[in-house]
């Protein structure tokens, strides 16, 4: 394995370990884990939950290492983990309860780091949108907005086509803009 | 005491204690079948023994470790509480069936035979340890611990219950494992079925133990006065803290033939490892404590992995129990609820 | 096109998927329709407030002022869990020693409930005689007539937080020696614990060199490929070569080979 990590492509990293050498799921861990935390954590609103979830990912990136296959790109392939990791945590959902402390202290904690006021303000209202469109929406304008995927890596995260993701991101945002914007129903 | 019948031929021996006894079948290159019975008293009944060519008569037979002494192609020895059976003769369709006392655990250690064996147990309710190299086992109401090794062939399990008393080990080199425990049993365990799959019905709790000390905790900065905390996850395995990954540290070198690194530190890092040393409280020196907070970033991964390379699934069953690991490198297990 | 598709447009081009004739003609459009000027700063704002959004860090701002003492808590809650994880453990008897460690298990047990701030270096102390004991246990299990005894045996110095001199010895020699493949294949389990052990490590290898088990060849061989142990690659090209390897070790062998170099 080559000594310098920066050099090694997620994909170069993910071969080697779907082969045995576990060294570079670390390296993974280390690029991914905070912003698949932070995907989870502004999808559920839940951050036990989102701990969890997100070291659920990378056990199963372990655990089905072999199903990786060379020609695969990286960050698609472990967005559909999160993905089945958010669809079997909603099948118990009676467990996960939306943690109304949680909500309020991510909002507080995203405003919180930036300096500018009004840039502050900014992200409380996205959050407080976000907080209120479905979770079906929030999911697609997650991928979409906040880890900056493309609309065809989503539509293979997701099982679907470019267009129906259009469609998706287009119905998302128009109801995000409207509860952002406090709008009557358009 | 040797009865003679006219196709088949028995043997009988009385055990004289209650004390727990052993028998071992050592080199018995026959089918068997064994199961339990009231009483004190060992007996087996041979089928289809090869006939003694006339050539040999006023010969003694001799067995593998010694004379045949039981009229029935084996030699039986008795020393204290282990009763040894090693067997001379060999034919495609001799069978051994043999009656035991509820008192009486099982060794078959026949390792080195190419033969086919049909082996049936049923109601052992003591240790039960087969190797062998092919042929099919097929076990029916048995409590365990069971401890089993094949080259090529099937094995089949059913309990009754699951014996608490120690740990059982099923492998297959080439071959399918089906085991039956009835719902209610507790038991933890070890699947793996290399080139296989695994199908249950009972409700086992997959455990994943050791997995969180992959690195996920989380520290937190006060502005105030630049201290690093360390905050971990509740069921962080502190007793085996041997890795404390820190994604923020700046670079890490790691140099794996000597076991550790160099880190850059990042401003207030000795806080952080003055920290370090009082959570542990093991080192006195803080100059020990940065040896062990290095070697704590190094690769003891190993330990972490282990369960994904010995085997592919660890789950428990109400709760969990006696482990029993499972292993075929080549074949599927089943593992079946019991009939109530 | 009416303003429902210019709606559509504007979002596509906040996704970066425009060229620059429909962008132009998107363009045109704003000048023109002030309803879709105001969608479009409105989704303008959206959008940056986005590319706003902090990573957050694991773990809550409320845990900044927690102080020392909670993490000292921490530690010796951890630690009484650790005491009666072990006296939960500690059920199977096997001789004298064992009536040893179920006196100090219930005892402790007892101390515990009794007193709860036991200072750490008390634990500490107790927990190196219950360690002491327990190694003692191992090694009388190894030498046990029964398969499952002795594999109990390698269980229980899997899960120690380090093995006496005299156990690792015991284990090796199982992993080496024991007429059981089970028991040799649980000793193998126990000893990859240890594997930054460097003595474990040399030895490991010196075993996986002599065996001839294709089941414990096996998982060797994925042992070896996991502490990416180098020097095991001329073993895995010895068994390549040799005809009478099994299929299946040659198989690992080959997934190995290529995985180390």
């Amino acid at each position: 394995m080559n000594p310098i990590p920066g050099l090694m492509t997620d994909e170069k990293i993910m071969t080697d370990v779907s082969q045995g050498e576990l060294d570079g799921a670390k390296i993974l861990y280390s690029r991914y884990h905070i912003k698949i935390y932070n995907f989870f954590l502004r999808l559920i609103f839940n951050r036990e939950v989102s701990l969890d979830l997100m070291q659920n990912v990378f056990y199963r990136l372990i655990k089905y290492r072999k199903s990786w296959k060379n020609d695969h790109a990286f960050v698609p392939w472990i967005f559909k983990i999160c993905r089945n990791e958010y669809n079997d945590y909603l099948k118990k959902e009676v467990r996960y309860i939306r943690n109304a402390v949680d909500i309020e202290e991510i909002k507080e904690s995203s405003a919180g780091i930036i300096i500018d006021p009004i840039q502050s303000e900014k992200v409380k209202n996205l959050h407080n949108a976000l907080a209120n469109i479905s979770p079906e929406h929030r999911k697609i304008l997650l991928l979409s907005k906040y880890m900056k995927l493309k609309n065809k890596e989503i539509a293979e995260i997701l099982d679907s086509n470019e267009n129906a993701v259009k469609g998706m991101i287009f119905r998302a945002m128009c109801k995000l803009r409207e509860v952002y914007f406090k709008l009557d129903k358009i | 005491m040797v009865l003679t019948t006219a196709f088949s031929q028995q043997y009988k021996t009385t055990l004289s204690d209650k004390r727990d006894y052993t028998l071992r079948l050592t080199d018995i290159e026959a089918d068997l079948n064994i199961s339990k019975i009231a009483g004190n008293e060992i007996l087996i009944q041979a089928t289809s023994l090869p006939e003694t060519p006339a050539k040999a008569k006023g010969l003694r037979p001799l067995t593998k470790t010694g004379v045949d002494n039981t009229g029935i192609g084996i030699n039986m020895e008795i020393v204290e509480n282990m009763i040894s059976l090693s067997g001379g003769k060999t034919g495609e369709n001799l069978k051994y069936d043999i009656k035991i006392p509820g008192n009486v655990s099982i060794i078959i250690n026949s390792p080195s035979y190419d033969r086919l064996y049909e082996l049936n147990l049923s109601g052992i309710s003591k240790e039960v340890e087969i190797v062998i190299s092919r042929g099919n086992i097929i076990m029916d109401n048995i409590t365990g611990p069971v401890i089993v090794r094949t080259d090529k062939g099937n094995v089949d399990i059913v309990f009754s219950e699951v014996s608490q008393e120690g740990p059982m080990s099923i492998i297959c080199q080439s071959g399918d494992i089906d085991i039956t425990v009835p719902e209610k049993e507790k038991a933890t365990f070890k699947l793996s079925a290399g080139n296989g799959d695994i199908y249950t019905d009972l409700d086992i709790k997959e455990t994943k133990d050791d997995f969180h000390s992959f690195g996920s905790f989380g520290y937190s900065v006060n502005p105030d006065n630049q201290k690093y905390y360390f905050k971990f996850d509740k069921d962080f395995p502190m007793n085996n803290l041997n890795e404390i990954y820190i994604p923020e540290m700046g670079s890490i070198e790691v140099d794996k033939d000597k076991g550790v690194l160099k880190f850059e530190k990042k401003q207030g890092s000795e806080e952080l490892l003055d920290l370090a040393k009082k959570y542990e409280g093991k080192l006195d020196e803080y100059k020990n404590a940065e040896k062990f907070y290095a070697k704590s970033l190094a690769f003891s991964h190993p330990l972490y992995f282990y369960d994904f390379f010995f085997y592919d699934l660890k789950g428990e069953l109400n709760d969990g129990g006696v482990e029993i690991a499972v292993k075929t490198e080549n074949g599927n297990i089943y593992l079946r609820k019991g009939n109530p | 096109m009416n303003c429902k598709d210019y709606s559509e447009l504007m979002i596509e081009c906040f996704a970066g998927d425009i060229n620059n004739n429909v962008l132009k003609k998107l363009m045109g459009h704003l000048d023109v329709c002030s309803d879709c000027r105001n969608e479009y700063q409105q989704l303008e704002e959206i959008n940056k407030s986005f590319d706003l959004l902090p990573d957050l860090k694991l773990g809550s701002i409320s845990d900044i002022y927690q102080n020392h003492d909670s993490v000292q808590e921490l530690t010796e809650k951890r630690q009484r869990r650790g005491f009666k994880h072990i006296s939960r453990k500690i059920l199977i008897p096997a001789g004298v020693a064992a009536s040893i460690i179920l006196f100090l298990a219930g005892f402790l047990a007892g101390r515990i409930q009794k007193e709860n701030n036991l200072k750490y270096q008390e634990i500490a102390a107790l927990r190196s005689e219950v360690n002491e004991t327990k190694n003692l246990m191992i090694l009388s299990l190894l030498k046990q007539q029964s398969a499952s005894k002795r594999i109990q045996a390698a269980s229980y110095a899997e899960k120690l937080e380090d093995l006496q001199p005299e156990v690792m010895d015991a284990l090796l020699q199982s992993l080496n020696t024991d007429q059981s493949t089970n028991v040799r294949l649980a000793s193998l389990e126990a000893l990859s614990k240890y594997t930054d052990n460097p003595f474990i490590r040399t030895e490991l290898v010196k075993a996986f060199d002599q065996e001839s088990d294709p089941v414990i060849q096996v998982n060797m061989i994925n042992l070896m490929v996991l502490l990416n142990e180098k020097s095991s690659a001329q073993i895995l090209q010895r068994l390549l070569d040799d005809d009478n390897t099994e299929l299946i070790v040659k198989d690992q062998a080959r997934k190995g080979l290529k995985t180390l170099l």
